[in-house]
């Protein structure tokens, strides 16, 4: 009603950006009407991240406009960004660790007295605004002495000296507890009672709907709906972020070969990071899905079965007998190997070659007969996985950087086949990857657990777990929050599990 | 918490202990060394102190950016020699115009390393260990392997060493020394008042961050090699002063000191943390063994290796200590916070 009237704060026209192949937005268009808090959601990859980067000048935009107050802008810097009174707080820290919560605040806008910067000017400028937020702390004493939630709170401060006109939210309280939380949201509506307009980015929905006045859901880089909050419900909005998704992408599982010793993985109150006593079992021949949200614990769990983290308290038993691997060499000469998510950092050494990625674990990790390197045997490796997983390569010495995303990850899960795994950790394995390799990964992940090994296969997309898993483990803020079996359950069932913690119930529904 | 705790951070703890490291280092070989407590003692360590806090404090900025200046020792060397040839040929040149000239040739040569870092992106171990070895060559090839000598150089260049500016009964507080405190001082109010200054601390301390908030690291980074340089050119100067004859291995070796000073001295290898006064308490220690060991007839060589291992101790003792330190000191905050609604809650 009245909002057709007031001027619009912030327009954006038919964003595109592309990242290699991967489109991350395909003509997204919003309209943000000033004072009001503005919710965007969607499942990970639908853009929302993308989008706040490009209105905070950290990128820039392939195509599509930006109108600030109905005039077309350029945001080519964070600094341009600022100067048009756009601040962001990031959803991952972005403060200086070793400095003081004041130098924090006003770094690189330094108040001066006389030439000099004065740290009394800085106390009187950030006193009220810390207060307001709750933040009492000893403002002299470096942030990493802080915990996460005052962290985020002096990075929401340092925003907040701006004084923004657009106010940028990516997920500002994933590392805030209940209390926290509150207090957040009371501070936000203060400041749209003080004409702030925000953009709140959030996976939980129960918050959205707390803090919201109108909410954008994205998907595949586009916006699907934007309504009123009061005229939206939960699993309205659900099914807008899940949209319509081909089915018959999963291959079905293959018939479980004859397995003389079924093995299993047994994991039994693991503690550590943000895990809280996570047990569960895993047999072999059996895929069992990881879902949660970034920052939940998959990674964190995949991470201590690897070796790679070390666990506060608890235990497992591999299929060898034995417990927790102490380091990833110890984890891949026992058969246990990870295929990480981030594969261009983690997973692969891009300035080599196929062949010399193949080779890796059998010659790095492995304690094998001889000490020489046999170049036969090397290329022998690499030819019998080229074929096997039909990695696109014009020969085994290309190097692996020039290899598209799809057959990159084959590369990765190439190397581990090499010496047979008992048990295969998958970290998210189709991120960033075209539709046909995709597939060719789901064979992969069904010919594995034929062969009768333990695969744990963690995920963002739920059609992917639904698809594939027998069984999904669902992690909420560390602790395991339930486990329902992979065919049988709907989209709607398991995204509101990752996103609350809880099974849709009666109780939920009235919530809407 | 207790008082300690209330009042000083487990970031200070470390120059306290580096303080009390000194004093016992002084006492040690006090026992060993005859005639030890003496002014001549005093005043041969603190010349030798005044010359590696000046460029430690060039190389403490390069350090706070997550860089490293190797070739602070050549262009010590190279200042030392032309600055020597010139005041030798015209004695009658104005002592500041000396100075200034010293500084100006120190600040040339870190233009070159800020620039091959800064926007030639090679990584600043490569540009500084490359530029050590071509200061050095450059020296020798122009100056034809010659040697400056005191007798060719003006009285006032020979007395400046010995001038003695602030005499407390019989001990001397010469020139050079004081000229390093003044320094010292200069830079620690200008890390923490100077708001252009607070940069390097925030782009050692997380560069990704620092590209958000819209830093220019680049000048920044180059700002540091600069300043380094022309610090290491006065530093220079302050050589010519203090042995009159400079050869063309002057300053030879100088950075292994001086990033054991800066390092001791509790300035983060990583970046982002320590101070000026740090980097000049490790000078003071490193100045004091080596002239200690020196008048011990420790060999040269043996002197290195001392320094090589207080490097490694004071790089590995920094990660671990000043963890616990930090465990501790939130540990007491904490009981602080917790411990008082408790009491609260049970009255009742």
């Amino acid at each position: 009603m009245q909002r057709s009237v007031t001027p619009l704060l912030v327009s954006v026209r038919g964003l595109v950006k592309r990242y290699g192949g991967v489109t991350a937005l395909d003509g997204l268009s919003l309209d943000v009407a000033p004072g009001v808090i503005h919710a965007v959601v969607g499942e990970n990859g639908a853009g929302k991240s993308t989008l706040m980067k490009i209105l905070a000048g950290v990128v820039q935009p392939d195509a599509g406009q930006i109108l600030l107050e109905g005039r077309n802008v350029v945001m080519d810097s964070p600094a341009a960004a600022r100067k048009r009174g756009v601040g962001i707080v990031y959803q991952e820290l972005s403060l200086f660790p070793q400095r003081s919560v004041l130098a924090n605040l006003f770094v690189n806008r330094e108040p001066l007295r006389r030439g000099w910067v004065s740290t009394d000017a800085m106390r009187d400028m950030s006193r009220e605004l810390l207060d307001r937020l709750g933040l009492d702390v000893d403002v002299a004493a470096p942030v990493s002495r802080l915990s996460i939630g005052e962290q985020q709170l002096v990075e929401l401060a340092r925003v907040l000296l701006e004084r923004p006109r657009l106010l940028i939210l990516d997920e500002p309280n994933s590392a805030l507890n209940k209390r926290e939380t509150e207090r957040l949201f009371a501070v936000l509506r203060q400041l749209r009672a003080e004409g702030v307009t925000m953009l709140y980015v959030s996976h939980r929905l129960e918050e959205v709907f707390a803090i919201s006045d109108r909410v954008t859901v994205t998907r595949n880089g586009k916006d699907v709906v934007t309504r009123d909050r009061a005229g939206l419900t939960i699993p309205e909005i659900i099914d807008a972020m899940i949209g319509a998704h081909q089915e018959d992408l999963f291959p079905p599982p293959l018939p479980a070969r004859k397995c003389d010793a079924p093995e299993q993985l047994r994991v039994d109150g693991v503690c550590g990071g943000e895990l809280d006593d996570i047990r569960f079992t895993a047999r072999s021949g059996e895929v069992v899905g990881l879902a949660g949200l970034e920052g939940a614990g998959v990674s964190t769990l995949l991470g201590i079965l690897f070796g790679t983290r070390k666990a506060q308290a608890g235990a497992a038993i591999f299929p060898d007998g034995r417990g927790l691997p102490r380091s990833a060499t110890e984890a891949a000469r026992r058969g246990v190997c990870l295929v990480p998510a981030d594969r261009r950092r983690n997973g692969l050494m891009l300035d080599q070659t196929v062949l010399f990625n193949i080779s890796q674990v059998v010659v790095g990790a492995l304690k094998t007969g001889s000490p020489l390197f046999s170049p036969k045997e090397a290329s022998a490796r690499a030819a019998r996985q080229i074929e096997r997983l039909r990695i696109k390569t014009r020969s085994p010495g290309s190097l692996v950087n020039h290899l598209s995303g799809g057959n990159q990850q084959k590369v990765v899960i190439g190397k581990w086949l090499e010496i047979q795994p008992r048990v295969v950790l998958l970290d998210d394995p189709t991120r960033g990857v075209d539709v046909g390799a995709k597939r060719e990964i789901y064979e992969l992940i069904r010919q594995m657990s034929a062969e009768g090994r333990i695969v744990l296969f963690s995920s963002t997309e739920l059609p992917e777990l639904i698809g594939l898993c027998d069984r999904i483990l669902i992690l909420y803020r560390g602790r395991l929050a339930g486990e329902v079996a992979g065919r049988s359950v709907d989209n709607r069932t398991l995204l509101h599990l990752i996103n609350t913690g809880e099974r849709p119930t009666a109780a939920g529904s009235a919530l809407q | 918490m207790t008082w300690l705790q209330r009042h000083v951070r487990p970031e200070q703890i470390r120059e306290l202990s580096l303080l009390l490291l000194i004093v016992v280092a002084i006492f040690f070989f006090g026992s060993l060394i005859d005639g030890y407590y003496t002014f001549r003692t005093f005043n041969r360590i603190a010349s030798s102190v005044a010359i590696i806090t000046v460029v430690a404090v060039g190389q403490t900025l390069v350090v706070l950016t997550r860089n490293i200046d190797l070739s602070v020792g050549s262009i010590v060397g190279f200042t030392a020699y032309f600055v020597g040839t010139l005041i030798a040929s015209h004695n009658s040149i104005n002592p500041f115009f000396a100075v200034a000239i010293a500084i100006l040739i120190g600040a040339a040569l870190g233009v070159v390393n800020g620039v091959l870092v800064s926007w030639g992106r090679v990584p600043a171990v490569v540009v500084t260990l490359g530029t050590l070895a071509i200061y050095r060559g450059v020296l020798v090839d122009l100056s034809g392997a010659k040697t400056v000598t005191t007798d060719s150089l003006p009285q006032w260049l020979i007395d400046l060493p010995l001038l003695n500016v602030l005499p407390i009964g019989s001990l001397d507080i010469r020139a050079l020394f004081v000229l390093a405190l003044v320094i010292v001082v200069l830079f620690h109010l200008g890390t923490i008042y100077l708001s252009f200054a607070r940069r390097f601390y925030a782009i050692g301390s997380n560069p990704e961050a620092a590209q958000l908030i819209g830093l220019p690291m680049k000048s920044v980074v180059f700002l540091a090699f600069v300043i380094c340089g022309a610090l290491s050119g006065l530093g220079g100067f302050m050589m010519l002063a203090r042995f009159g004859n400079i050869t063309v291995e002057a300053g030879r070796g100088l950075e292994l000191s001086v990033v054991a000073a800066v390092v001791v001295g509790g300035v983060n290898i990583f970046g982002g943390s320590g101070t000026v006064t740090g980097a000049m308490l490790g000078a003071a220690l490193i100045g004091t063994l080596e002239q200690s060991l020196f008048r011990l007839g420790i060999s040269e060589f043996w002197l290195n290796a001392v320094l090589g291992l207080l490097i490694l101790l004071a790089v590995a003792s920094d990660a671990i200590i000043l963890q616990r330190l930090r465990a501790l000191w939130t540990r007491a905050e904490l009981k602080l916070i917790v411990g008082a609604p408790e009491k609260r809650g049970t009255q009742p």
